[in-house]
């Protein structure tokens, strides 16, 4: 293998479950998700989190609460969701035991320490990581599944290096068309996602061992994380130990069966149409919120309305916001230029507000691919990849 | 190695509710034994937060535990196992489902 001199030292101690966080009693208040079968838990304290709405307990699915995103451009780590498949990934991971392993179709197999990883120049991105799945409690008609509002995704400032440099160490023999990564989570059937070469090799897709500055805690898959900005957080492995270069496209479970869209498109079909041929889950399609007002809030008759929100895309950097009261007339929102290409983006307009009665408000982005939010959700058999404008029903008094 | 996966993941779950506390049980009364199978690898929740599913639809997800998780039910379960799943759903009166 290759041998690297660490250039500085990279201490990362057994990471487990503190008994503290572990016993701790946990505060639950009951909130209700706006769809049928929505009453969930909103639980302070599991497993090391603030407030989040627990989905799931095993293994963890944890949800971000709406507000959360009104605070900031970043989500906080102890309030950015989590998924888990299954609850098989090692709750204690020795750092200095661990390796990443890179082989297949390689000039060279790579086994690679947490230190020789941290040898390499470290790169940060800012990124929206979104679940496939992200809203799929929205489902019209409803679909199996978790079922998620609208917080499973969270902005983070990435740290780690280029997947490119363990790529260029062990070097993809001609031929090389998928790059597997495996994780520690290997109850079958085992985890592992594919990217195609020419996507592996993006200087921004990071392995990454910080999140906001701090070491990757477990849920969010110390100690290594694949960062794949713009694509859906499926490709996002956690825990990885295994790159596999693959001369053939990647047939394992959750690249053949699982995360798959129809291949139309738009990704969607007539609810109840035959499935037709599929595609894998990729790229994230423009989204828009108004996170300063809720569905019901009140407006005072005759007065001007701050409004604000975040917009991304994973198709290109958010060109445009728009408002809408009606979804005919649309006007321009001003969006603030910091967070990047692949992270949030903050928008804000002053809405004008008329007489008393009913008032309605939407929101849509732009990207620089030219993508525009929908203005009718579409539909698919997993409930992916929801990306409609959003509405809003006021009331002005 | 499938068995020896699946005895660990049924071992580890009464240290998962008593470490965390908070894992809601599965009420079991009505459900064919197969049933107990269903909480082995994730919480109830994961049950009870689903829409209203067809006796079809709860079929189908039962099948695929078995098929792609390695679930270990068998075959002649399967059916007792949907139709106890979706009965749930009727009786805790959630609304019926859409058209499709």
């Amino acid at each position: 293998m290759d041998r690297f001199t660490p250039s500085r030292r990279h201490f990362v101690g057994l990471l487990g479950v503190t008994a503290a966080a572990a016993f701790a009693p946990l505060r639950a208040t009951n909130v209700r998700l706006p769809f049928d079968n929505g009453g969930r838990r909103m639980v302070d304290g599991f497993e090391g989190k603030g407030s989040m709405i627990l989905q799931r307990t095993r293994a963890p699915l944890l949800e971000t609460p709406f507000e959360v995103y009104d605070r900031g451009l970043i989500t906080p780590v102890d309030r950015f969701y989590v998924r888990w498949h299954t609850a098989s990934a090692p709750r204690q991971i020795d750092a200095a035991a661990f390796r990443l392993n890179v082989h297949g179709h390689v000039e060279r197999e790579l086994s690679l320490t947490l230190a020789d990883v941290a040898s390499l120049p470290a790169r940060e991105v800012t990124a929206v990581s979104q679940c496939a799945g992200n809203s799929r409690g929205f489902s019209d008609p409803r679909v199996p599944g978790a079922q998620w509002g609208n917080g499973a995704m969270g902005n983070a400032v990435w740290r780690g290096i280029s997947l490119r440099q363990v790529l260029d160490r062990a070097g993809l023999k001609a031929g090389s068309v998928a790059i597997r990564f495996r994780g520690l989570d290997a109850a079958p059937p085992h985890f592992g996602k594919s990217l195609g070469v020419d996507v592996a090799r993006n200087e921004d897709v990071l392995l990454a061992t910080h999140m906001n500055g701090q070491p990757l805690p477990w849920n969010h898959g110390f100690p290594l994380r694949l960062v794949v900005p713009g694509w859906f957080a499926t490709y996002w492995v956690k825990t990885v130990s295994d790159i596999e270069v693959l001369p053939t496209e990647d047939d394992n479970y959750w690249m053949a069966k699982a995360y798959r869209i129809p291949a139309t498109p738009d990704g969607n079909i007539t609810p109840g149409a035959p499935a037709g041929a599929t595609t894998p889950i990729s790229t994230m399609p423009p989204r828009s919120f108004v996170t300063n007002l809720r569905d019901g809030d009140r407006l005072r008759a005759h007065s001007k309305q701050v409004i604000r929100g975040i917009a991304f895309s994973g198709k290109g950097a958010i060109t445009r916001v728009e408002w809408s009261a009606d979804g005919r007339a649309w006007h321009r929102c001003q969006v603030d230029n910091e967070g990047g290409t692949y992270g949030f983006r903050r928008w804000h307009a002053q809405m004008p507000v008329g007489a008393a009665g009913p008032q309605r408000l939407l929101v849509r982005a732009t990207d620089a691919g030219g993508n525009v939010q929908p203005p009718t959700a579409g539909w698919n058999p997993g409930g992916f990849m929801r990306n409609a404008v959003e509405s809003l029903n006021l009331v002005v008094a | 190695m499938k068995a020896s996966l699946l005895v660990f993941a049924l071992a580890i779950v009464p240290v998962a509710v008593s470490a965390q506390g908070t894992e809601p049980s599965l009420p079991l009364n009505g459900a064919p034994p197969a049933a107990a199978v269903c909480i082995a690898c994730h919480s109830s929740e994961m049950i009870d937060y689903q829409p209203r599913l067809t006796v079809a639809q709860w079929r189908a997800t039962v099948l695929k535990m078995k098929a792609a998780y390695s679930a270990p039910v068998d075959d002649k379960d399967v059916d007792a196992i949907a139709n106890w799943l979706a009965a749930r759903q009727t009786n805790a009166g959630q609304a019926a489902a859409g058209p499709h």
